[in-house]
Formats: structure tokens, C-alpha cells, sequence
């Protein structure tokens, strides 16, 4: 018997049962978009259930499929009312939705293990509000913070203007939380220096293809994945990271002779199981989507298996606006425009994407070919990050294109929408001031402040950052880290003493002198941003310590119950938000408790997607606050927008979904949205688009891995997805199955390296773009008159490299000349809010489009300076090196000469995302994050290599 | 964690999930097969703790080290055979190529049988219980589980 033998298990011998009179909560998963509904039993610890009589109305040992076991990772012991409690979180076994029967991810599954208890991991939670003395955080009070902030912030706003003063900010953390935040940055304080988590620009649409084209991108319901014949993914498995929405529609669907499809560069278990059941894997290579997309679409046109009928009736004939460039001017335009589009040709998307020309061409007659009676096949349309976190607006806009031509889009089972990422937790309280933005497009929009590069030239003295990395997350770039150290903690103004004048002072000094003042508002410490940049940190309070809602990726809006004390002096952010605000004299923060800002928000955001003012309406009638009654819809929720029809309240199933019946309104319900039964553009039809490869390729070919380079994508895991925050490192069983970041490789990769399963490996990048400058006018008017005029004497690293790497220098041109057929165009059309919520919108001509945001409009010469052609000659590009650390995974999985990490692991000992460029999509200005290269050197091997107790090594899609 | 306890208080309640520390529950001494009827690759099932009932654990010898593992080359492992996700059944999805149990019919769980049944991907929230096993001469053994089982608050008696 050697050590090995020794066995070591995480997990406890028994499990306490609740007793028959717990309290019980219903709530749902804190994490993905799935949103799974969840239960929470708790009881005091001086009570117990027994085997035969507790509080699950079960007898243990329960049978299998019962949802009603508690495994050891599933209960913890909370605070309530000041007296310790056990906790069961354990999945709804009742509930008809979603995750039906008690289905539950592994996330979701140990959620209970969120819960503070300072005998846990969970222990590291910010408990009181700390102020930055000597480099070491020490406690204050509420009050005090709140007045330090306060105090700087009048500062920062009266000297150097509403812009200087910066919120970097999540999205999604609960409708009532957002709220509060974006009414006080956007409508309060008014700044356009204001960001969301996943990118560094304000205001616009992350999917903006399926926007022009008239689809919201959460139109669909669950169920529609479960109900096509033919089921096209791409840019992710959603068995990863979408679990329950794969084993409860997908799956089943596979089972009864669904085809699916898969387009990654991985084989993961959703796309070994398709494989193995009639499915498809198309192996493609990062950021060739688009390619493969519009070469689908073409061999369907080339052999005439669009779907004649929808095209008819729901396809565009006509110009959403006149002198468009990439919308197509109906069906035949699209047509003539793709069968002169060489790059859509068939052996072009075989070159490019790495696919089997019979794979694709299977993958043409599986979506489109009409069956023998003439009957034509039912095909849904799903994607995520790979695709859009790649090429954004191309990508985007082809993948809609060819999911209408094949007539999807608007009916059961025939969707196109996203399968998500967060939940959808945004819920505005303002709109992006985009009057006061410093910077534009050329002759037409105002552009929204890229955010980080505004904080790195120094424009912003005061930065609230509340629930995110910022420097580790999308965009991260190594230039905004050491930018961001050397305004805060490296500035020469550093507090002494905890004395609150000494440290408004010093504050307002280090403002003076160039530097930014930082508040990291979060649940735990997070590295840099918390534990080394800001000056003040404030702790939030979060899932289960507050009433909180939101909505899941077919719109299904839940409570979130509170169930336990919140740790310390924590706050929920809303709170936070309403002690400042009325500091800074701001009104409309008087809110007694979250179900005030929830239905604040809902007359505020009465035409958005997730509108649910009908819902508040229906409760006030009845005598019920919004909360309440949401609360009695448990688990099951109601679909959003909620409407108040023929006296009952009624739930959405899908959007633009003409079967849908609508009855006799009632209350402030909009019941005639077109959006409802039709498209969401102005006529009811939706657009066909037409981009051309070259808005992209020179930032792709830039990219492309050369000499010994692997391209380096990256993503998520089933075991950690939309959950790394709090749960990789304070989740025992979890930390152990991942307790360090990753690099998968290809065997043939790995051994021209020399490099084993558990090796530890360096994965560097040493010609990152980033971008860099612009901003450099400085009255508002200069600013306003165009793209702001560069610095003369930008500090480009390697110019002739670039130019060297890029030889792409007439491209431009031949957009125009092949593509483009518009090339001066203007149009003085406002921007469209990325914030829905102005009850001002509504009057606008572009009310029908709603929270969407249109590129439709844009003439090439708006487009033409924001490409990264443009940027290089305009030595607006500079190149960065970064690097990070891996153990290696050896899986034949990942194609060759492809590598993926894990995108954001708190553990990870450097950060993947800094090896991606900063480069934005010129069209929407959203980043590219999924798309690197990078070297790949064996370190070593690791301690996981040769111990087995933690990290497996084995392949992700052993079906 | 000890349950029945009245007067607990937060502060002196052991961690939920104590690291490194040993989680097997101790049974008389049960023999299961003899070296050499165990098969290389081909899992023997059988009934444990308790005798007869369903065949609820496997043995199988891994030709690859393992964790846990007896026998002159450290390779024989075994387990509780039901998911830990949801309970189903595992039998017959022992794949040799990779030592892995899985992936579960129900939804596609896979376990690391080289690593104590430490999830490879998938949704459950325990690893798979592993049957401590002993080897005597030619016989082998079960004489505990680590780990808690499918649908039991406490693994039986």
C-alpha cells in the first residue's frame, strides 16, 4: 500500500435533512443563462429531518431521477437573523420549466456553497467598507466612504467635467441593481464614461447583424431548440455552457433524430454526442465563421432551395433606407450579390474555415433542401461568443442571413437567436448621454468612449468599478493594467492616515496631479482592480441576501429570494447606489427596499423586451407589490414582455412570432408592438445583409498564426461558466477538478514541443494590437467636428512590422469599388439608445426598433477610418506582449493548430484575454476577444502531472 | 459534519468541505473476486455494502495507475456505479481507451476512474463513490466507500 492508496474525497458522510416545518424559498441559479429554478430549505441547527419524515416530502434513500437528493456538496450552514441555519439548495424537482423534473448543472448544483460562512473558502468575503491607507485596506464606515466618494466626485465633475467621472460596471447582476447604477451614471451624473463588463464601449448592440436584420436576439424560447428537424450551433457547445438547455430540448431532440450541427474547433460532449447520433462536427478554424456562413447560404441560392414562400412574404423588398451599404435590396439583390461574391465560393470557405468541402455541402442540404414531397426541412439557428466575440458584425449578419433564406427567424422551431451568456440582468434607469461624447464617426454618428483607452490617456479622475475584472475580462490589454496602476496605486498621492480630511485631500490631489481615484464595489477581493488599485472598497451584497429579479435567456423573469443575513455590512448595490446618490443631492433614490426599484424600473422600460410592467400593474390591482407576485409564479416565472390580456396575465413564448394571439389589453400594456408578430424593423420584414469579407480580413490575416504560432482561442467549461467568480477557487470539489488554468493542443502540435499532458506551459504573444489614442481634442465642440486628429508623436512600437504584416493597403478601394456601390454617404438619422427606458424613444421615428440599435444607415466612409487597416496608417495601433501560464491538455479534440484556454480563471497565472487584440469591429466597436496567436513552450511538467488527486486529463467528449 | 448536535453555533462548525480530509465510511471486510478472475478492462459487478439486492458497484482493473488503486500495479479500482448527478445507472459505459466511467445515458456525465471518480465533464456534484478495496493473497477485498451515494443522506449501515 503506497500513499496513492490513501483515499481522498471531498464531501461530508451524512447530509442534514431538513425538517417538516423549514422554510422554504424558491429562487434560481445565480450563474448561466439557463437560469435553472432552484429550492432553498432552511432550518435552524437545532432541528433535523428524519429519513422517513422532512421537509422534501421524501423518504431517503430517494430513487433515482427524484430530484430530491442532497448531495454533500449541497447544503451549508447561513446566518438568519443573527442565528446559524442549515441551507439545502438543491434544484426544483416540481417545476414544468427550464430545468424540468430538478436538472441541474454542476454550478447550479453546489450553489449552496455561495453562501458565506466564514468555515468555508467563502471566508475572504468583503464584509465592511475599506479605504486604502499605506497600500493596506482599513475599515470605515458607511458613512465616511460614501462622503469620500461624494466629496471627490463634486470635485472631479465641477473641475474637469461629467466625462472625467467613470463607472466600469456589470450587466447583468439583477434587474434592481442595474437600475439603480445606470441611473445614477446616466441619468444622474450624466457621463458617457461609463462601460459595461464585456466591453470597452458604451452603448450599441452586441449582436448588431441580427439586429439590422430586424431579429432580437433572444427571440426564441427554449423549447424551439428541441423542436427543429435540422439545429445549426455555432461558436459554441451549449452542453458546456448552456447545460440544461442542451440536456432538457437539445438532447431529447437528438435522441428523436434532430441533426445537429456543430461549427467549433473543439469536440466537447454536445459535439461528440451530435457526432455520434447523426450530427456534424465542422472543425473551423477561429474567425472563418462568417466565410462558411455566407458559402452555405450561397450553394442553397445556387441550386435554388431558399425558402421561396417565407422569403415572399418576410424578407424585405426594399431598402430599410435609401443608399444603404450593406443591406441587400431584397432577395435578388442578396442573390446576385452573393453568386458574384468569390469569397462565398465553396472551395474558397474549404481553404479558409479548414472544412471538409462534403461537410459543408451536406451541411447546405440538412438545413435547405427541400424533402422529396417538396416539403422543406425545419432548421433553427443558434450561436454565441466563437462567432460574435470574433467578427462581430460580419459574423452576425451572415449567420441571420442564411437562417432567413432557410426560413427561419420568426416560428416554432424555425429560430435564429442566441443561446447566451450571463443571465439578462440589465434593466436600465437612463439613457447613454450621447450628446456629450467627444468622438465620432466621420459625418455621421456620435461614437461611444471606448473606455478603457479613455481612463489610459488620462481623461477620467474618479472610476467606480462594481462587479468585474476590468483588467482581466474581455478586452483585457496589459496597457490598461499598467496604465490603471500608475494613476492609482503608483501615483505619487497616497492617503497616510485614516483621518477622512487627510484622505479627501490627498484624493483630490492625486486628481490634480493627473491621477484617478478608484472604488471597487464587489463580493470579494478582486486582484488587481480591489486588492492593489482602488482607494476605496465597498462590499455588495448578493444572490440569496436580497430580493433581487431578472430574466433568463427566453425571457423568463424570476425572484431571486432572499433567504439568509448578508455578510457583514454588506449592501446590496442599489442600496449602495441610493446612499451615494443622496449625498450628491440627486432625487428619485428614496427607495424603501428592492421591490421599489423593481417597479420604478418597469415603468421606466415599459417597451423593452423583458417588459414586465403589466405584471406590476396586475399586482397593484390585486393588492400585491410587483415582487409578491412574481414571487408566487416560483420557479416557473413568466415570460417576458408580460402582458395583461382578456383579464389575465400572460407570458410571451417567442417574438416576431406571427401565430401569436394577443388579446384585449388592459393597463399602460403595449399591446400592438409589430415586434410581437413581426420583425423589428420598420416594415414587419426583415433584411438580408450583404458584408464583405474585407471589412475583417486584415485584421484576421494580421492574426494568423506565422512560423511556430498556434492560433489561440478561448472559452468556457461545463465545471466553470459564468460562475469563475466566486466558485473556482472557494469551491473545494470544483477547485479540485480545475485548480489551475489550461491550454488544450492537438497531439501533433504538442509533440513537434515536446509538451505532455500536465506540462505547465507559457503561451505568449508578442505583436498583440492594441489600440491606442484618439481623444486629444479638447474643447467638446473640436472634439465634436470629426475622429479626433492623432497624436503627432504616438509611440508606435514597431510601424514597419505592422505595415510589413498587414500589405493590405488598397483593400479599402476594392471594398468600394467591388462591394460597396455607395461610398459617400451621409445620414443624419440619431443614434438609437443602447439603452432602451427614454420614454422619449418612444416618439422616436425609430420607435419600432426599440432597444435595438441599427449599423443600417452607415455609408463606407464612416466605417472605412474605424478599420484596422485605417488604424495601422493612421499609427493609431501599437503592439503589446503578454503572456500566461498553463498546464497542458493532450486531445486530439482541438483541431491542429488550434489551442484553448479557459477565458477568465481567477487562478490563472497570467491573463488569456490580454493575448487577444484590442482592435473593435469597425461597424459595431465591439471587440475580438475569441481571436490570438500565440507560442507555445514547455515549462516543465506540473504537480498535476504525476499526483492523481487533482486536474483530470481527459478528453471532454467521451460519449 | 456531526448532525443531531443542539447547541451548534457557527463559529465551531467544522468545514463543510475539509480539504485533504479521509470521507470513508468503514464496512466488515467483503469479498468481492480474485485477481486473477478480474479481467483486465472488463468490470465485474457486484453488490456492496450491503449482500445481495442490485448489483450497485464495479471493479475493474485499469492497466493505468490510479488513485486508490490495489494490486500489484496499483490499476484496480472500484466503484458505486450510480450517477451522482441524477442516480442512473452506469453499467456497460466503462470505456477502456480512456479509464473513464460514463458518459451516464441520462446526461452524458463522465468520471475520472483514474482520479478518485473526480467529475471529467459533466453536471454531478459528487465524484463517483469509490469502494476502498484490500488485497489479500489472491483475493480482493471492499472494505469502505468514500464518498457519499446516490440518493442516501448517509450511506447505509
Amino acid at each position: 500500500m503506497n500513499k496513492q492508496n490513501k483515499i481522498k474525497q471531498y464531501g461530508s458522510e451524512t447530509v442534514p435533512l431538513p425538517p417538516v416545518d423549514c422554510d422554504v424559498f424558491t429562487t434560481a441559479c445565480d450563474y448561466c443563462i439557463v437560469a435553472c429554478g432552484y429550492k432553498v430549505y432552511r432550518w435552524s441547527v437545532a432541528k433535523e429531518g428524519s429519513r422517513k419524515r422532512n421537509g422534501l416530502e421524501t423518504e431517503f434513500p430517494v430513487p433515482m431521477m427524484s430530484g430530491k437528493w442532497i448531495s454533500s456538496n449541497q447544503h451549508n450552514i447561513v446566518m438568519h437573523k443573527g442565528e446559524p441555519h442549515y441551507i439545502a439548495v438543491i434544484a426544483d424537482a416540481d417545476t414544468t420549466v427550464v430545468n424540468k423534473g430538478g436538472d441541474h448543472s454542476i454550478r447550479g448544483g453546489t450553489i449552496a456553497q455561495k453562501c458565506y460562512n466564514p468555515l468555508t473558502p467563502s471566508k475572504d468575503r468583503l464584509l465592511y467598507p475599506m479605504v486604502r491607507i499605506n497600500h493596506e485596506f482599513q475599515r470605515v464606515s458607511w458613512d465616511d466612504a460614501i462622503d469620500i466618494m461624494a466629496q471627490i466626485s463634486k470635485y472631479v465633475i465641477q473641475k474637469r467635467g461629467n466625462q472625467a467621472w467613470a463607472m466600469k460596471m456589470y450587466s447583468y447582476q439583477y434587474w434592481e441593481n442595474t437600475h439603480a447604477l445606470t441611473k445614477l451614471a446616466l441619468r444622474k451624473i450624466q457621463t458617457p464614461a461609463w462601460a459595461l463588463h464585456d466591453q470597452p464601449t458604451g452603448h450599441g448592440p452586441d449582436t448588431p447583424g441580427m439586429s439590422d436584420a430586424g431579429i432580437d436576439n433572444f427571440s426564441a424560447s427554449y423549447e424551439d431548440w428541441g423542436m427543429a428537424e435540422t439545429l445549426l450551433i455555432v461558436g459554441t457547445d451549449p452542453y458546456e455552457s448552456k447545460t440544461i438547455i442542451f440536456n432538457e430540448f437539445i438532447k431529447p431532440a437528438i435522441d428523436n433524430g434532430m441533426k445537429a450541427i456543430f461549427v467549433v474547433p473543439r469536440k466537447t460532449m454536445g459535439v461528440a454526442y451530435a457526432e455520434q447520433n447523426g450530427g456534424m462536427h465542422l472543425e473551423i478554424t477561429p474567425g472563418t465563421d462568417a466565410i462558411l456562413l455566407y458559402a452555405l447560404a450561397r450553394i442553397i441560392i445556387e441550386n435554388g432551395w431558399e425558402d421561396k414562400a417565407f422569403v415572399s412574404k418576410w424578407i424585405n423588398n426594399k431598402l430599410e433606407r435609401d443608399k444603404e451599404v450593406f443591406q441587400a435590396d431584397g432577395f435578388d439583390d442578396f442573390k446576385s450579390w452573393i453568386l458574384s461574391n468569390d469569397d462565398a465560393k465553396l472551395d474558397n470557405a474549404v481553404k479558409i474555415t479548414g472544412i471538409a468541402k462534403e461537410k459543408i455541402l451536406t451541411t447546405a442540404q440538412w438545413i435547405a433542401k427541400p424533402k422529396a414531397d417538396g416539403s422543406r426541412v425545419k432548421a433553427s439557428f443558434g450561436f454565441e461568443k466563437g462567432l460574435y466575440w470574433s467578427n462581430n458584425y460580419m459574423g452576425t449578419a451572415a449567420l441571420t442571413s442564411l437562417g432567413l433564406i432557410c426560413g427561419a427567424g420568426n416560428r416554432p422551431g424555425q429560430v435564429i437567436s442566441r443561446f447566451g451568456g450571463h443571465q439578462r440582468g440589465m434593466m436600465p434607469g437612463g439613457k447613454y448621454p450621447t450628446e456629450r461624447l467627444p468622438e465620432k464617426f466621420p459625418g455621421w454618428k456620435k461614437q461611444g468612449i471606448d473606455l478603457d483607452r479613455w481612463v489610459e490617456q488620462g481623461n477620467a479622475s474618479f472610476a467606480w468599478v462594481v462587479g468585474n475584472t476590468w483588467t482581466h475580462g474581455m478586452s483585457a490589454s496589459k496597457h490598461l493594467e499598467d496604465k490603471l496602476r500608475s494613476f492609482t496605486s503608483k501615483h505619487p498621492a497616497q492617503p497616510s492616515k485614516l483621518d477622512k480630511e487627510h484622505i479627501i485631500q490627498t484624493l483630490k490631489q492625486r486628481v490634480d496631479e493627473g491621477g484617478l481615484v478608484m472604488v471597487d464595489q464587489d463580493i470579494y477581493p478582486v486582484s488587481p482592480i480591489g486588492s492593489e488599485f482602488a482607494d476605496i472598497v465597498l462590499p455588495a451584497a448578493t444572490w440569496g441576501e436580497e430580493n433581487f429579479t431578472r430574466a433568463n435567456g427566453e425571457r423568463r423573469i424570476r425572484l431571486y429570494q432572499k433567504f439568509y443575513d448578508a455578510p457583514g455590512e454588506s449592501l446590496a448595490d442599489w442600496k449602495i447606489v441610493a446612499k451615494f446618490a443622496k449625498k450628491m443631492g440627486f432625487d428619485g433614490f428614496d427607495w424603501k427596499d428592492s421591490n421599489d426599484v423593481f417597479e420604478d424600473a418597469a415603468f421606466y422600460n415599459k417597451s423593452r423586451r423583458t417588459s414586465y410592467v403589466a405584471l406590476v400593474e396586475y399586482a397593484h390591482s390585486k393588492g400585491l407589490s410587483g415582487h409578491e407576485l412574481l414571487k408566487s409564479y416560483g420557479t416557473n416565472g413568466i415570460q417576458a414582455p408580460v402582458r395583461w390580456e382578456d383579464g389575465v396575465l400572460k407570458g410571451t413564448k417567442r417574438l416576431h412570432d406571427d401565430t401569436l394571439y394577443t388579446g384585449v389589453s388592459h393597463g399602460l400594456t403595449k399591446i400592438d408592438q409589430k415586434w410581437l408578430r413581426k420583425f423589428k424593423t420598420k416594415t414587419g420584414r426583415a433584411n438580408l445583409l450583404k458584408v464583405p469579407w474585407k471589412l475583417y480580413s486584415d485584421y484576421w490575416e494580421f492574426m494568423k498564426p506565422v512560423e511556430d504560432e498556434l492560433w489561440l482561442t478561448n472559452g468556457r467549461i461545463n465545471e466553470l461558466w459564468q460562475s469563475g467568480f466566486d466558485d473556482q477557487q472557494r469551491r473545494p470539489y470544483l477547485h479540485n477538478r480545475w485548480p489551475d488554468n489550461f491550454l488544450e493542443i492537438h497531439p501533433n502540435d504538442a509533440k513537434k514541443r515536446g509538451i505532455e499532458s500536465g506540462d505547465w506551459v507559457e503561451v505568449a504573444n508578442t505583436k498583440i494590437p492594441v489600440e491606442i489614442n484618439g481623444y486629444t481634442k479638447e474643447s467638446k465642440n473640436d472634439a465634436a467636428d470629426g475622429i479626433i486628429a492623432l497624436q503627432a508623436n504616438a509611440n508606435i512600437t514597431t510601424p514597419d512590422e505592422l505595415e510589413e504584416t498587414m500589405g493590405l493597403n488598397n483593400y479599402n478601394d476594392s471594398i468600394k469599388s467591388s462591394f460597396m456601390q455607395s461610398d459617400a454617404l451621409e445620414m443624419d438619422d440619431e443614434m438609437i439608445q443602447s439603452i432602451a427606458g427614454s420614454t422619449k424613444e418612444q416618439h422616436h421615428d425609430d420607435a419600432i426598433m426599440g432597444d435595438l440599435h441599427s449599423a443600417i444607415g452607415q455609408s463606407w466612409k464612416t466605417i472605412e477610418p474605424m478599420t484596422f487597416t485605417s488604424l495601422v496608417n493612421e499609427k493609431r495601433i501599437e503592439l503589446y506582449s503578454a503572456s500566461f501560464q498553463a498546464v497542458a491538455i493532450v486531445t486530439p479534440d482541438i483541431k491542429e493548430g488550434v489551442t484553448f484556454t479557459y477565458f477568465n480563471m481567477p487562478s490563472a497565472k497570467g491573463s488569456p484575454n490580454s493575448l487577444a487584440g484590442r482592435v473593435l469591429d469597425p461597424v459595431s466597436q465591439r471587440p475580438r476577444y475569441k481571436l490570438s496567436r500565440a507560442t507555445v513552450k514547455n515549462l516543465g511538467a506540473s504537480p498535476y502531472k504525476d499526483q492523481i488527486m487533482q486536474m483530470s486529463f481527459k478528453p471532454r467528449g467521451i460519449v | 459534519m456531526l448532525l443531531g448536535a443542539t447547541t451548534v453555533v457557527l463559529s465551531c462548525v467544522a468545514p463543510l468541505n475539509a480539504g485533504a480530509r479521509l470521507k470513508t465510511k468503514e464496512y466488515a471486510k467483503k469479498y468481492i473476486i480474485s485477481l486473477h478472475d478480474l479481467k483486465a478492462n472488463e468490470p465485474f459487478y457486484f453488490s456492496y455494502p450491503e449482500s445481495g439486492g442490485s448489483k450497485n458497484s464495479f471493479i475493474v482493473k485499469l492497466q493505468e495507475k490510479a488513485a486508490g488503486g490495489v494490486g500489484e500495479d496499483g490499476d484496480i479500482v472500484a466503484f458505486n456505479q450510480y450517477c451522482t448527478h441524477m442516480g442512473a445507472p452506469l453499467e456497460g459505459k466503462y470505456n477502456k481507451v480512456y479509464k473513464v466511467m460514463g458518459a451516464c445515458p441520462m446526461h452524458l456525465s463522465t468520471f475520472d476512474l483514474t482520479r478518485h471518480g473526480m467529475i471529467v465533464s459533466g453536471h454531478a456534484t459528487e465524484p463517483l463513490p469509490q469502494v476502498v478495496l484490500k488485497v489479500e493473497g489472491d483475493d480482493i477485498y471492499a472494505v469502505g466507500i468514500s464518498g457519499l451515494m446516490y440518493g442516501y443522506r448517509e450511506n447505509p449501515v
